[in-house]
């Protein structure tokens, strides 16, 4: 009797393995084939090379090594990865990625984005040869370098077909949109939720000073009076511990009571909580513009939302 | 107790035939003498490295490879670099770089394995490898190891740099990720490379200063800066390396935009790892060449 509870359970156990596994893979197959179907065998002179290659979290290192570490900030799930050969042409290589959500899609975009483009997709960036847009969950990348005439036109009409597959369109992360747009330059908005790109436009520090953590939302953006940071955690006790760790690290003291302070660079700063959030301003060269730019931020974005209910 | 490193430095010096060769090498050599002591660090730029079609040109290469480690030495030509640095003996692997679209130039590779050879050592010695170090025999009984590889920011490590050049000596790559790998100096720890590294070339041709995209690559942030760096001292060599990219951001973004993550693997390479200097005043820079545009 024993023995039949025992293998009841083994095979149980197996079972919902075997049916786990199966449900997985038919969501990858799904994600592949979607794109897949859309994807040419030739483009003017390139043909599809076989097989085409999909990763998952845990081997996304076997693609792009130290690369992953990048988009396994942003939420990674899968990888569609397609290269496209022609002779003695460079390659053309897609690299198609389901990074779960809009929000972390977008987010990847604008890791890299240098100015604000819709040609394709949601928002868009061309660099000589290499496109990249995001829709809805999909970050998208067309690479042929060195580019010709030829190659430019098969790397537009991938994109275009790439995206012909991804019918809805996502939403923007809601942080965004509580971000002062006066005097605000847009391309320059990046939007994380790892510490290591609060150093983007400014060094701030090598260590995790505001505490940030995947649970902890963003954004980074430049004004014409600096560098403003609003990051919005998931309880307002870890907005609390963060901003009183930061402010006693990074200025030295305590509390600096949101007044600015002038760095070892000559630049000011100067920080404040509010809820859940901490709102700063770096690498201003008056003490004016701090007071400035953080009194319209903090308005502004309490305006816009007040404390921020989002779930993460 | 004397490093082995140290040894085989000091060996170099003592069995070279000419005793002031022997002199001026010995204060050349970095981590030999006091801790304090600088770190010699060549650069050579070359107004004509790149052809029309845009790829160096093997003989100006050869002549920068030449003039950068006779520099490093002070010794009255290559040769005689070469053959102090090698003996016939020596089981030489030189770790190349092969990363898609910015790989070490072939003319680089062929320049290396041409001067090794021409030091005596026996062909089945000598190997170039990067992806596949770990199983090369000649990498796995390696005597001698030169590290050539070209600098690039990378998306996590900040820079590829000629420390970050040995992750592939690793069994598991990823293990050095943590804090945006800021332990790769431990690589250098290991016992297939520890004490092995007799030369470092960073090659600035067309660095990379910025990066996009999955692969982090667009000519568009490349530019021909036509150098070379040498040096015994792999931190003193990847930080010149740095300094040059860092004044390009500056030229390119019209800011003081940081290098991002920042590559502190290479401050941890000095000050956990003790691999060399980090700090550009125990860097002693030679320059000579092209000074159009050299940024530092």
């Amino acid at each position: 009797m024993k023995n039949s509870v025992k293998n009841f359970l083994i095979y149980g156990l197996f079972a919902l393995l075997y049916l786990h596994n199966a449900d997985s893979n038919a969501q990858n197959s799904k994600f592949t084939e979607k794109f897949l179907s859309v994807l040419p065998t030739e483009i003017q002179s390139w043909r599809l090379s076989s097989p085409t290659d999909s990763y998952l979290p845990d081997n996304l290192y076997d693609y792009i090594d130290g690369g992953a570490e990048l988009y396994l900030s942003y939420g990674f799930r899968e990888l569609l990865s397609v290269t496209y050969e022609a002779g003695g042409a460079p390659p053309i290589r897609v690299d198609i990625f389901d990074m779960g959500d809009s929000q972390n899609a977008f987010g990847l975009f604008t890791h890299s984005r240098e100015t604000v483009e819709a040609d394709i997709g949601q928002g868009s960036q061309y660099f000589m040869g290499l496109l990249l847009f995001w829709k809805d969950r999909y970050f998208v990348s067309v690479l042929c370098s060195p580019e010709s005439d030829s190659s430019r036109q098969a790397v537009w009409d991938l994109g275009r077909r790439i995206e012909s597959a991804i019918i809805q369109k996502g939403k923007v992360p809601g942080l965004i949109n509580r971000l002062l747009p006066q005097d605000l330059d847009p391309a320059s908005i990046k939007y994380f939720k790892h510490p290591v790109w609060l150093n983007t436009y400014y060094f701030i520090s090598n260590e995790n000073l505001l505490q940030i953590d995947q649970e902890t939302e963003c954004v980074l953006a430049r004004y014409e009076q600096g560098l403003a940071l609003i990051v919005v955690y998931a309880e307002e006790t870890k907005a609390r511990s963060a901003f009183e760790n930061f402010t006693q690290k990074y200025y030295l003291q305590a509390d600096h009571g949101g007044e600015p302070v002038q760095l070892p660079d000559g630049r000011w700063g100067a920080s404040r909580i509010t809820g859940s959030s901490v709102i700063a301003v770096f690498d201003a060269r008056e003490r004016e513009h701090v007071n400035t730019l953080i009194d319209r931020l903090e308005k502004y974005f309490t305006e816009h939302g007040g404390r921020h209910e989002k779930k993460f | 107790m004397k490093k082995n490193s140290e040894i085989k430095r000091r060996e170099f010096i003592t069995r070279s035939s000419s005793a002031l060769l022997g002199s001026m090498l010995y204060s050349s050599l970095p981590g030999v003498l006091q801790a304090a002591d600088k770190s010699k660090v060549v650069l050579v730029r070359k107004a004509d490295l790149h052809s029309d079609n845009g790829e160096p040109r093997p003989e100006a290469v050869n002549e920068m490879i030449d003039e950068a480690v006779t520099a490093l030495v002070d010794a009255s030509d290559a040769d005689q670099f070469w053959t102090g640095l090698i003996k016939p003996e020596d089981i030489v692997g030189i770790k190349t770089n092969v990363v898609w679209y910015l790989p070490t130039p072939e003319t680089v590779n062929d320049a290396l394995l041409d001067r090794v050879k021409k030091t005596g050592v026996k062909t089945e010695n000598i190997a170039l490898d990067d992806r596949g170090v770990r199983g090369n025999p000649v990498f796995q009984k390696a005597t001698k190891l030169i590290n050539v590889r070209p600098l690039r920011t990378h998306h996590w490590s900040g820079v590829g740099s000629l420390i970050k050049n040995y992750i592939m000596f690793s069994d598991h790559p990823p293990d050095y990720h943590p804090d945006s790998c800021a332990d790769l100096g431990k690589l250098w720890h290991l016992p297939q490379v520890k004490d092995k590294t007799c030369l470092n070339l960073l090659i600035m041709f067309r660095p990379l200063f910025h990066g996009v995209g999955p692969h982090h690559y667009n000519p568009k942030y490349t530019w021909a800066y036509n150098g070379l760096l040498a040096g015994f001292d792999p931190v003193a060599v990847d930080s010149i390396g740095v300094e040059i990219l860092r004044a390009k951001r500056q030229d390119y973004f019209g800011e003081n935009r940081p290098i991002n993550p920042p590559p502190k693997h290479i401050a941890y390479a000095d000050s956990r790892y003790h691999l060399g200097n980090a700090s550009l005043d125990r860097v002693d820079l030679v320059t000579s060449g092209w000074n159009e545009g050299r940024l530092i």
